[in-house]
């Protein structure tokens, strides 16, 4: 069973301790998420926050089936108008759309930041919900035993699931 | 330790834009001082007002009425009763409604018991003052009993109890009953936002630039000050703008109370000098706001000056006020979330031999408990009022049944399929029925529980009721799979789950606090993912007989804050 086309709502939060040749950047960061390399929205560029920049706004990003994760990067605008990649993260889809949480939970996430040379350097802070279409069903669970039944139960008329195939496979 | 400013910049730990910041000081989790200084202190003071209403079965002559009147008590730790107040007298009146409110602190981490006693009084005492009224002249109608906690995880927040007799010789009778409605007091709702600022600031640091910090401290009537909040360290900044900060109006007292807010340098070394300060109120604050004006701070010089006040160019700016009403936990509690209790024992080899009196796990046929079921009955008889079903999972790790191979994660109880025991002392039955059967192995492994614990947690989700899950894992020793382990931490911090980790015995837990971020940095996984937010706390408990539980205590406070960031950080509100 294949996961299905859905749409992602992403709130690029924060992010934290950003560097630029080891020193705090200023201002002027911005974030691009992408979920392909075609289908991107990106973040107006923070001012006032320096090197711990807040940015809190929502997208909606459609999510084809056969990704399996998104890639957000933090960028930098310089004086003269130069973009420079500060670090980005890889979020694998598995994080948000996995078989042991219902579908349209919100995930609160945080992701270490790579620069180009593969340094650490910072942590960008998201929260991603994901929109599944309507009639799709949410698969089997394993069941631990006791009252912790897995959940069929559904939200408001729409049932909930994703398969248990999608992804790399969750880490529980 | 003690200097309450010591700990390290705060405020680096703000997670994700969310308004919660979470930090403690570095050492000493005991010192009840830490619990004032951050803004998540904003979550336990919280006033609660109780009433009282009774109906009293007429004794004997029907033509005299009662005139009631409720005492009430805290019982203690010792079995001591301390009177909190007393209601007026009711006249001739078995029904009566007390008017009169009493307030109590209500503190999560602890079982906070309360009494009742009901005594009619006599005629001739009628018009005395409630106060002056000798209660052992009075005819006593009957006590109930019931803990603070009860009443507030009802729906209604209002419990009805029997009024009993004890002292009669034959079984207690039914005299009455009395209710006791809680209502939270408003202002711990009422939470304000502030961002502070200051323009020009002194040099302290003879080669660099200042490292200034804000405490704000509120003044008591006896003249003394207790901190209140901080805001975070700005490194090498002479004009800074800090954190948002947060205080409820419960915490300061009022609007108008007078604060004391002192600029200070940071010093490693714990001995910050003061820069500044200046005395405002919260309302003197907007109003600086409002205007936009600045306040200058003064230095009080030194003794031989005459303690002359030394003013400086120094201003502090409020950038932000903000006033707003924020659900507080007992909203989510009297919502119906439950928060559910679940634990993992340690029995790795290290804890001695179980059948000899040195070991950890040596179970005392006096009944004197050991490490184990003293943690387990401290934590436990607090959080399981929170859980209406009391249906507690229970497993062991690091051992074998007595063929079998080492188990990491099994449950207490022997049962294969069922993890869950009924309510604090099946823990304990299910405990002391598996020590004798279990070879204790190695090594000590946390991954394996924290991640059936986790799975719990989700499948928790589908459901419609809100719950919140307590993992209390008691070791003896060292992980061994810190890998592992952090993987499992950086998925749970997304679930609804907090995890206490207690230390018994001798170990060194110095690798232990790596999981505890609070003291370290963020939990990061091997690709990369960060937890988003803090869910465990460490403590080692090695002094269990001496009976200072305060450091059980100091989790619970906190966990408290951690249930709250969940909650405001994944948009729940409370239910009903």
């Amino acid at each position: 069973m294949k996961r299905p086309s859905c749409f992602l709502e992403i709130t690029v939060l924060s992010a934290e301790d950003l560097r630029l040749s080891k020193r705090s950047i200023k201002k002027n960061s911005f974030v691009t998420i992408r979920t392909t390399p075609q289908t991107f929205k990106s973040t107006c560029m923070d001012a006032v926050n320096g090197s711990y920049p807040i940015w809190d706004e929502k997208f909606e990003l459609s999510l084809p089936d056969s990704v399996t994760y998104i890639t957000v990067e933090v960028q930098c605008r310089s004086g003269a108008g130069v973009m420079t990649l500060i670090g980005a993260a890889k979020v694998p889809v598995s994080d948000f759309m996995n078989a042991l949480m219902p579908v349209g939970y919100l995930h609160f996430l945080s992701y270490r930041l790579r620069d180009r040379d593969e340094e650490r350097n910072g942590i960008i802070n998201l929260s991603i919900k994901a929109k599944v279409p309507e009639g799709y069903v949410r698969p089997v669970l394993p069941i631990l035993g006791g009252r912790f039944q897995a959940g069929n139960k559904s939200y408001g008329g729409v049932a909930i699931g994703i398969p248990v195939s999608c992804g790399s496979g969750n880490k529980f | 330790m003690g200097n309450c400013c010591s700990d390290d910049y705060g405020g680096r730990s703000v997670v994700g834009g969310a308004t919660v910041n979470t930090h403690k000081n570095s050492s000493a989790p005991n010192n009840k001082n830490d619990f004032h200084l951050f803004p998540k202190s904003r979550a336990i003071f919280t006033q609660i007002e109780l009433s009282l209403s009774a109906s009293i079965l007429e004794e004997g002559d029907a033509l005299c009425k009662s005139n009631p009147v409720a005492v009430l008590y805290a019982k203690g730790r010792d079995g001591a009763l301390e009177e909190l107040g007393r209601t007026e007298v009711v006249l001739d009146q078995s029904n009566p409604i007390w008017i009169a409110k009493h307030t109590v602190t209500y503190r999560f981490e602890a079982v906070q018991t309360l009494v009742f006693y009901v005594y009619n009084v006599d005629p001739e005492f009628r018009d005395a003052p409630d106060k002056m009224l000798k209660l052992d002249e009075q005819k006593f109608v009957g006590e109930a009993t019931c803990a603070l906690s009860e009443i507030i995880t009802k729906p209604t927040r209002s419990l009805t109890l029997t009024l009993i007799r004890r002292d009669d010789s034959n079984s207690p009778q039914h005299l009455g009953n009395i209710t006791v409605s809680a209502e939270e007091c408003v202002g711990s709702k009422c939470m304000m936002e502030m961002i502070l600022r200051c323009s020009d600031l002194e040099y302290k640091d003879p080669f660099s630039r200042s490292d200034p910090f804000l405490l704000i401290s509120k003044t008591t009537e006896t003249g003394s000050s207790i901190p209140v909040c901080k805001t975070d360290v700005k490194k090498n900044d002479l004009n800074p703008t800090w954190k948002p900060i947060f205080l409820n109006i419960q915490q300061v007292g009022s609007k108008e109370t007078p604060l004391i807010i002192e600029c200070f340098n940071f010093n490693s070394n714990g001995r910050h000098d003061m820069i500044g300060k200046v005395q405002k109120s919260l309302a003197d604050l907007e109003m600086l706001w409002q205007n936009g004006q600045g306040e200058s701070l003064i230095l009080p010089t030194l003794i031989r000056y005459n303690n002359q006040k030394k003013d400086l160019q120094s201003q502090l700016f409020v950038e932000k006020f903000f006033e707003c009403e924020q659900h507080t936990f007992l909203d989510y509690i009297t919502g119906g979330c439950e928060l559910n209790f679940m634990v993992a024992v340690d029995f790795t080899a290290s804890n001695g031999n179980p059948r000899l009196p040195d070991s950890l796990h040596y179970i005392d046929s006096s009944g004197r408990q050991n490490p184990y079921q003293r943690v387990i009955s401290e934590i436990g008889e607090v959080l399981q009022f929170y859980d209406i079903e009391k249906r507690f999972p229970a497993w062991g790790f690091g051992a074998r049944a007595i063929d079998g191979p080492v188990s990491h994660c099994f449950n207490l109880n022997g049962s294969s399929s069922q993890c869950e025991v009924d309510g604090i002392q099946g823990i304990m039955r299910a405990y002391a029925s598996a020590v004798p059967h279990l070879s204790l192995a190695g090594p000590t492994l946390f991954g394996p529980v924290i991640n059936n614990a986790s799975l719990i947690a989700s499948q928790s989700l589908a459901s419609c009721k809100q719950k919140y899950f307590v993992l209390l894992i008691i070791t003896d020793g060292v992980i061994t799979d810190l890998q592992e382990t952090k993987e499992a931490l950086v998925k749970a911090a997304d679930l609804p789950i907090s995890i206490l980790v207690v230390g018994v015995g001798g170990a060194d837990y110095k690798e232990m606090e790596v999981l505890d971020a609070d003291k370290e940095e963020r939990l990061e996984n091997s690709y990369g993912q960060v937890a988003s937010r803090h869910i465990v706390q460490f403590v080692p408990f090695r002094d269990v007989q001496s009976g200072d539980v305060s450091i059980l205590q100091s989790l619970l406070v906190e966990l408290q804050v951690q249930f709250l960031q969940y909650m405001r950080t994944k948009d729940t509100y409370p239910q009903n």
